[in-house]
């Protein structure tokens, strides 16, 4: 990697090594980051596109495709100069992803024939010719998939990934379907391509072998119909949706012997083995069939924690993959942070108050956002006449002199006597109940000003989480730059000792601005349709 | 990239639930990278192909399917081993994971984990592995520290709380911009224990309040790091958390005498409560008290100035006498049965002095409050630190360095009982 690229391009260069496969999503994130480039640092975008297609060219073979399906989805959806910049480039890597793998070819046809307006056609010919060449070369017929190709074996979900694209090849149905379970056993927690009730409930022997029961019940849509789109890149998103939703079973767990804690589970495979049966396992790979996974159980049992449990196991992998991606654009945000940040020292912020914290902290697992941390303040007002229209002159409570101001705004009590209790009392205030204290993050009992008593910051709908952080922190900054100016301007303030010159405060203040800025931009990207007007309509 | 300390890339093959240790010491670095196979760091997915820098740090990295690492640089100390609790782990994370979604379809409260145990045994380490596991599977549970004397989220002696939103950085560890944090000024609870309490019912209320706001935060429930101290008020205090924040699942790491007092004493109070048992890591490496002094110094270094040194605290001078400097105790207490009903919160029990000798703040950290008067100091969460480098007397001033530059964001501070002393 070139010495002197700027943050981006190589974060860029480490995000691609991270695409390793083919979900839509890693694909898109990664595309509108190459679009974005030509917006922020339209310089970087030859390094980006020479990054894309090296990927290609060097990525081990089951990262290839990947790479270049972002490659065509830069080209197809951002178009020059990225386009024109691949040209140089494209035979190379179309050809090296052909060689990648047979499997990988139907895939490739597809998507060379969707280039015929993309790309020029002279380069075209070109892979077309060199195509010819590879096709009469490779004589030798139906060989079959090498072991872990499109996708190592790391999880589960990649290679259900593969069963539902090999199962499309025409050509090779039954021995795709067959490879998983071909593998040695060390290649753990093989999912089986579709559901398999009768299948697998105890037989050592070798049923799992054939063929023939892997095909018949096969509740996928994808893999009912051969030529149902297999190259469509969001293969393992659809499994991985399919599964959630619960129409493809857990996978089969090879191996270990299971905990089985809460035996019941749809699988009423005569011999769970429970604790220590290990032994009576045949190790081979057909005796693996017979486990399946066991459902997750809300209870411990504490004998069992010590057990090996494969269930579980596959389980973790299984949603790791599912959610990898969520994280994948935060990963890229960080790092360019990171790069940018050994440029232009930043300085840790103020933490946030209580209520900027509930409101911003709330609702960040995809939930709908509401009103931004910032609002959250100034909310807090108008939402005091909102949600019980209270009357501040219905309220009053005595006076209590340990508590002289509201523990929710900081006002002071105003006191008066009154006459129908005989007793000083303060105007306007309540007490508040061990629920509405909860609310407030009080303690019961603690005396508050209605008026300060408002719908909770980050009520139901939440606040937007890393957003409305984020739209803090810019505050903040705006704030810090303010301050550094008036200080410029004032010549040595009050601040006095301060070891920087106020320059540096302000480009520091910029740069966090900046950095503000770049993040609250990238997080309104995951936070995808919805946009931020309608967030503030909510509230 | 930095080049690496010597010595060429390496290639290194993780059997399948093996476990990679290794020490790498400060101002060194050492590169890992994932080449094939699946592989994590404290519960944290390695992506293929990602490079992750290691330096002043222990990390174990686990595989639970083998995998191929490219190492640069030369570690300090590294061995592996396949003798680790990961299987236990994972078995936990399984059944919190079943409850999660039970209290999500429900609308009800996710499991709320306590890790409790003596000092070094890994406690962290676990937490850690829950909260990522947690994570990876698609929740975003709480964070709460209230291991005062060597929180992770920011300085000693404070308690506080973070959502984990995205698996840890292996790099930069915990979330730390935007925490929750209440100070007690210590980092050893027996000072005050009260106040210790104080704070927790204090957190605990904010943690319920924040659940009953989001469904999917209450459904992820939380994780919660505890204090090495196990006996008498240590224990004491440790039972008081249990309650305090309503924890259904107690994890009592490498002490069967904890174990056997917890399971039997939570058996009468909370029932519902469920205490488990998980024998010490291997991997964990005993601190002697120098290094747990010396980590502490550390902690505060890296609140500054950041843990890569990234960060640009500004140091700055303040008259005296435009301060609020408060501390806590010293007064005689009160029970809280001596007090009128309701009358609590704000009118604890602890007594609050304003400081009038700046000379006795030098070297320590006092806390800046989001309080808006001194009555309410023990009440709301802090808005940071500032540590006290000079004071002068006759000037009537105090030098300190605050995290960023500008005007502190309140002058009502909470001073704190011990001394650091920051080069």
């Amino acid at each position: 990697m070139a010495v002197g690229q700027s943050g981006l391009v190589l974060a860029f260069a480490q995000a691609l090594t991270e695409l390793t496969t083919v979900e839509k999503k890693n694909i898109v994130a990664l595309t509108e980051i190459a679009a974005d480039a030509l917006r922020t640092e339209p310089l970087s975008a030859p390094s980006i596109a020479t990054l894309i297609a090296k990927r290609v060219v060097m990525a081990p073979a089951a990262q290839k495709l990947p790479a270049l399906y972002l490659l065509d989805s830069v080209s197809k959806t951002v178009g020059e100069p990225y386009k024109s910049l691949f040209v140089p480039l494209l035979a190379e890597a179309f050809m090296s992803t052909w060689h990648a793998g047979r499997g990988l070819h139907k895939a490739l046809d597809k998507l060379l024939a969707t280039w015929a307006n993309i790309f020029p056609q002279p380069v075209l010919d070109d892979i077309a010719a060199q195509l010819a060449a590879a096709r009469a070369a490779a004589a030798p017929a139906q060989v079959q998939l090498p072991a872990g190709f499109g996708f190592p074996a790391v999880a589960p979900q990649p290679q259900l990934g593969l069963g539902g694209m090999a199962a499309a090849i025409p050509q090779q149905p039954a021995a795709a379907a067959v490879a998983p379970y071909q593998q040695p056993a060390a290649a753990v927690y093989q999912q089986p391509p579709a559901q398999q009730p009768q299948g697998f409930a105890g037989f050592p022997a070798a049923t799992g072998m054939q063929p023939g029961p892997f095909q018949q019940p096969l509740q996928q849509p994808t893999q009912q119909q051969p030529s149902a789109a297999a190259s469509q890149i969001n293969v393992p998103d659809l499994l991985s949706s399919l599964m959630n939703a619960g129409l493809l079973t857990a996978p089969i767990v090879p191996a270990a012997p299971e905990p089985a804690a809460g035996s019941g589970g749809v699988a009423a495979a005569p011999r769970l083995p429970h604790g220590g049966s290990s032994g009576g396992q045949p190790a081979d790979a057909p005796a693996a069939l017979e486990q399946r996974e066991q459902p997750a159980t809300t209870k411990f049992v504490p004998e069992r924690l010590k057990e090996p449990n494969p269930s579980a196991v596959a389980r973790l992998l299984r949603s790791t993959e599912a959610t990898k991606s969520r994280f994948l654009d935060r990963k890229f945000l960080r790092r360019q942070q990171k790069a940018a940040g050994a440029a232009a020292r930043a300085s840790r912020l103020w933490y946030l108050e209580l209520d900027t914290w509930m409101a911003s902290t709330v609702g960040a697992a995809g939930a709908a956002g509401a009103a931004g941390a910032a609002a959250g303040t100034a909310g807090k007002q108008q939402g005091a006449a909102a949600e019980e229209a209270l009357d501040p002159s219905q309220f009053s409570v005595p006076v209590d002199d340990l508590q002289t101001h509201c523990a929710l705004s900081g006002e002071q009590f105003e006191q008066f006597w009154d006459e129908a209790h005989q007793e000083w009392r303060y105007r306007g205030a309540k007490a508040l109940s061990a629920e509405e204290a909860a609310r407030y993050g009080l303690e019961p009992g603690a005396i508050v000003l209605v008026t300060a008593l408002g719908a909770p910051a980050g009520g139901p709908d939440g606040g937007a989480g890393v957003l409305s952080e984020l739209a803090a922190q810019r505050e903040i900054a705006d704030d810090l730059a303010a301050a550094a100016a008036a200080e410029a301007g004032a010549g040595p303030g009050l601040a006095g000792g301060d070891e920087k010159d106020e320059k540096d405060e302000e480009q520091l203040a910029q740069a966090l601005r900046e950095q503000a800025a770049a993040a609250a931009a990238a997080a309104a990207v995951e936070a995808g349709e919805e946009p931020p007007e309608k967030r503030q309509r909510v509230d | 990239m930095a080049a690496a300390d010597g010595g060429g890339p390496q290639q290194l093959t993780l059997e399948p639930q093996h476990e990679l240790r290794m020490e790498v010491d400060w101002g060194k670095q050492v590169h890992l990278q994932l080449v094939s196979g699946q592989a994590e760091v404290f519960g944290t997915a390695l992506d293929l192909g990602e490079r992750v820098s290691i330096g002043g740090q222990k990390v174990a990295v686990f595989t639970w399917e083998g995998c191929t690492l490219q190492m640069d640089g030369e570690p300090d100390m590294m061995y592996t081993s396949d003798e680790t609790p990961m299987g236990q782990y994972v078995s936990i994370h399984d059944v919190l994971d079943a409850r999660r979604q039970e209290a999500l379809k429900a609308k009800g409260e996710g499991p709320r984990t306590f890790v409790v145990g003596p000092t070094d045994v890994g406690k962290s380490t676990l937490c850690k592995i829950l909260l990522n596991y947690a994570v990876r599977s698609g929740w975003a549970p709480t964070f709460v520290d209230m291991d005062i004397g060597q929180g992770s989220i920011t300085v000693p002696g404070c308690i506080a709380a973070t959502p984990v939103e995205a698996p840890i950085d292996i790099e930069d560890g915990l979330p730390v911009d935007a925490p929750l944090v209440y100070y007690t000024g210590t980092p050893t609870p027996s000072d005050n224990p009260a106040l210790y309490k104080h704070l927790v019912d204090r957190l605990a209320n904010v943690l319920d309040a924040r659940a009953q706001s989001d469904a999917q935060v209450r459904a992820s429930g939380l994780v919660v790091n505890s204090m090495g101290w196990i006996v008498e008020l240590g224990y004491e205090l440790l039972k008081h958390t249990v309650q305090a924040l309503k924890c259904d699942v107690v994890l009592v790491v490498g002490d069967e005498r904890l174990y056997s007092q917890l399971s039997m004493e939570l058996k009468r109070s909370s029932p519902s409560t469920q205490v488990l048992k998980l024998a010490r890591s291997g991997g964990v490496v005993v601190r002697s008290r120098e290094l747990r002094a010396q980590a502490r110094k550390v902690r505060v270094e890296e609140y500054f100035y950041g843990y890569r040194k990234e960060l640009s605290p500004a140091s700055q001078t303040a008259r005296f006498d435009e301060l609020q400097v408060y501390r806590v105790g010293g007064g005689p207490r009160a029970p809280t049965s001596a007090l009128p009903i309701g009358a609590t919160s704000v009118a604890d029990p602890l007594k609050l002095s304003r400081v009038a000798n700046p000379q006795e703040l030098l070297y320590t950290l006092l806390a800046v409050s989001h309080a808006p008067q001194p009555e309410l100091l023990l009440s709301v969460d802090v808005a940071g630190f500032i540590y006290v480098q000079d004071v002068d007397l006759a000037k009537g001033t105090i030098t300190y360095l605050a995290p960023c530059a500008g005007p502190l964001p309140s002058p009502l501070l909470l001073a704190g009982s011990f001394k650091t002393y920051l080069d």
